[in-house]
């Protein structure tokens, strides 16, 4: 038995407009090892963070579950951390602070100046040292995102999940910081699931990597071995065939697999045509979940599963039976 | 201190004399018998006023320090009160959007009615004017900051109370670590205009109940004929005002946060 399994996972969103349900992905499979870094590579839309959010126990899978240590996943918990693209931490504290309310939250029962001093080692480890009073507004994003990673390490998680961690931080930074991850990761010897659209950073960081087909309706298309030895530098891999090779593979599957994504008129036509292109003239900011609202089929057309436990992010659950789901389509 | 922060002092500076200077010219032209007091009488008044601020001559005759402080100890007990009952509750309805629009059209119905409306109802179930005086400042800081809190907890970043939720606090961290200090901004902008409303409040209702208090000695005053007294006690009332905005500024200042 493995130690993270996504066990045939699907993701569907109710409609924005109408009845039914948008499928982002469908029936994704595949197994983490204990202690692997395995990076998850797609065009944006095919789902990834979604899965992560289903990982991390923040969102629910619509079919099949995942798996940690044999036990089935259901909400968050402090043995899966997140990284998060915009940093997410809390503006009103300082950065000593928002590694603190992690600790704290790992162990409630510690003295307050064992806490510190915890919190302090994970302060020097990602070099913070001098800023901790500091708020993250008076932070660059790459110092940002060393207050991310190391608030994430420093409850010390069984699985770390990092979405799209470098994306907002500049390329010459982006490097440093990646060496730390691979460095604090090495250390701790935790678990990592990555969501990133950068082929040379999942080659660089990753023991796998995973590629999503694009959404809607993404597949699992393979998982490709990254047989590069550790340590890795950036320089000598430039050089590396089997670097090359990889990436060159990688990047073929992602501009074979790219497609437009469907621009069918919503229904209420002239409504819906404006809607759609101000979303693309980028007027109006959509989440993941409204975007993929906007590609709805009916139910009745799309031929999803009749039983169907249709949830929506953030919300508590609550079951949706066929019928009502089925019977005002027409 | 920059250049364009001079100018505007000195323009300040420059329209306060001119406009006393035209009241005082203004003050030798009125009709006999109907005129108002001129900037210098009211300066008279004043320092005589500050100069025994606490005195106590018996009920109809007490020193204007004592005066605002019976109405800011009333607007202290009644404004407290309301934001703590608001602040609870808003949070509450943040917390719930359905709940908010079930309760919203009531609140929406309360909070255009004057509070002093309030006033023969209180009078008659509690029997006693003082406190019913500090019913009315409390119905009338309670609405203006009960919107605010829950406009604050509705707007919260889904990503802090994911974070919340990945180290799952429990529902008191969660309020005191994540909740009321993000919507501390929103909170305080509610208590700035609760408190202002209280203070409009409390003169009429201090007029309406007696016994002490600024607005009843505006009316008092106003009995005597002593209208130097009445307007240097409108001038205190104004300053207040500012001195009460400007230090819930402050806090505003210090609980705001940048993303």
């Amino acid at each position: 038995m493995s130690y993270l399994e996504i066990d045939h996972v699907t993701k569907l969103f109710p409609a924005t407009e109408g009845p039914g349900e948008v499928c982002v992905f469908r029936d994704v499979n595949f197994k983490i090892e204990q202690g692997e870094f395995l990076t998850m590579v797609g065009h944006s839309g095919c789902g990834k963070s979604t899965l992560l959010n289903i990982i991390a126990g923040l969102e629910h899978p619509s079919a099949g579950g995942v798996v940690l240590e044999g036990r089935e996943i259901r909400q968050p918990g402090m043995d899966r951390m997140v990284v998060f693209q915009n940093f997410s931490l809390m503006p009103w504290m300082t950065v000593f602070d928002n590694i603190r309310l992690a600790v704290r939250a790992a162990h409630p029962a510690w003295r307050r100046a064992v806490v510190d001093q915890f919190v302090q080692r994970y302060v020097d480890m990602v070099g913070l040292r001098g800023a901790e009073r500091k708020r993250p507004a008076a932070l660059s994003g790459g110092m940002r995102q060393r207050v991310g990673l190391a608030r994430a390490f420093s409850t010390e998680p069984k699985v770390l999940l990092l979405d799209e961690p470098f994306a907002q931080i500049d390329a010459l930074t982006r490097g440093v910081i990646q060496d730390e991850l691979v460095r604090m990761w090495t250390a701790s010897r935790s678990t990592v699931f990555m969501v990133t659209h950068d082929v040379d950073e999942a080659i660089v960081l990753s023991d796998r990597v995973a590629l999503m087909t694009s959404g809607p309706e993404a597949r699992l298309a393979g998982l490709v071995d990254v047989k590069l030895p550790r340590p890795r530098s950036r320089a000598e891999l430039l050089d590396e065939p089997e670097y090359l090779r990889l990436r060159a593979h990688i990047l073929r599957f992602l501009v074979a697999s790219a497609r437009p994504p469907p621009r069918r008129p919503l229904p209420g036509s002239r409504r819906g045509h404006r809607k759609l292109f101000r979303s693309y003239e980028g007027g109006e900011r959509w989440t993941e979940e409204q975007r993929w609202r906007r590609f709805a089929v009916p139910a009745s057309r799309a031929g999803s599963p009749t039983k169907i436990w249709a949830r929506r992010s953030g919300r508590r659950t609550r079951p949706i039976s066929p019928r009502r789901s089925m019977g005002s389509t027409g | 201190m920059r250049p364009d922060r001079l100018r505007v002092i000195g323009g300040s500076a420059l329209l306060g004399l001119a406009f006393l200077f035209l009241w005082q010219a203004l003050v030798g032209v009125q009709p006999a018998g109907r005129g108002i007091p001129g900037p210098l009488a009211v300066a008279a008044t004043a320092v005589q006023m500050l100069a025994h601020p606490f005195y106590n001559n018996g009920p109809n005759d007490k020193g204007i320090g004592l005066q605002l402080a019976a109405s800011l100890g009333r607007l202290g007990i009644g404004w407290v009160v309301a934001s703590v009952v608001a602040i609870m509750g808003g949070v509450v309805l943040g917390l719930s959007p359905t709940l908010y629009r079930a309760v919203n059209p009531y609140v929406q119905v309360l909070k255009p009615i004057s509070p002093l409306a309030w006033m023969p109802l209180f009078l008659h179930t509690i029997n006693d004017s003082s406190q019913s005086a500090i019913l009315v400042l409390l119905m009338s800081s309670l609405w203006p900051t009960l919107a605010n809190p829950a406009f604050g907890v509705a707007t919260i970043k889904r990503d802090y109370l994911n974070v919340a939720a990945i180290l799952q606090l429990s529902w008191w961290r969660r309020l005191v670590t994540v909740i009321l200090p993000a919507a501390a901004p929103a909170i305080v902008a509610g208590l700035r205009i609760s408190i202002g409303s209280a203070w409009v409040a409390i003169v009429a209702a201090e007029m309406l109940i007696g016994g002490t208090g600024i607005g009843y000695f505006v009316w008092n005053e106003w009995n005597n004929l002593a209208l130097t007294s009445v307007i240097f006690a409108i001038l205190a009332i104004g300053v207040i005002g500012v001195l009460l905005d400007a230090a819930l500024g402050r806090l505003s200042r210090r609980l705001a946060y940048t993303e």
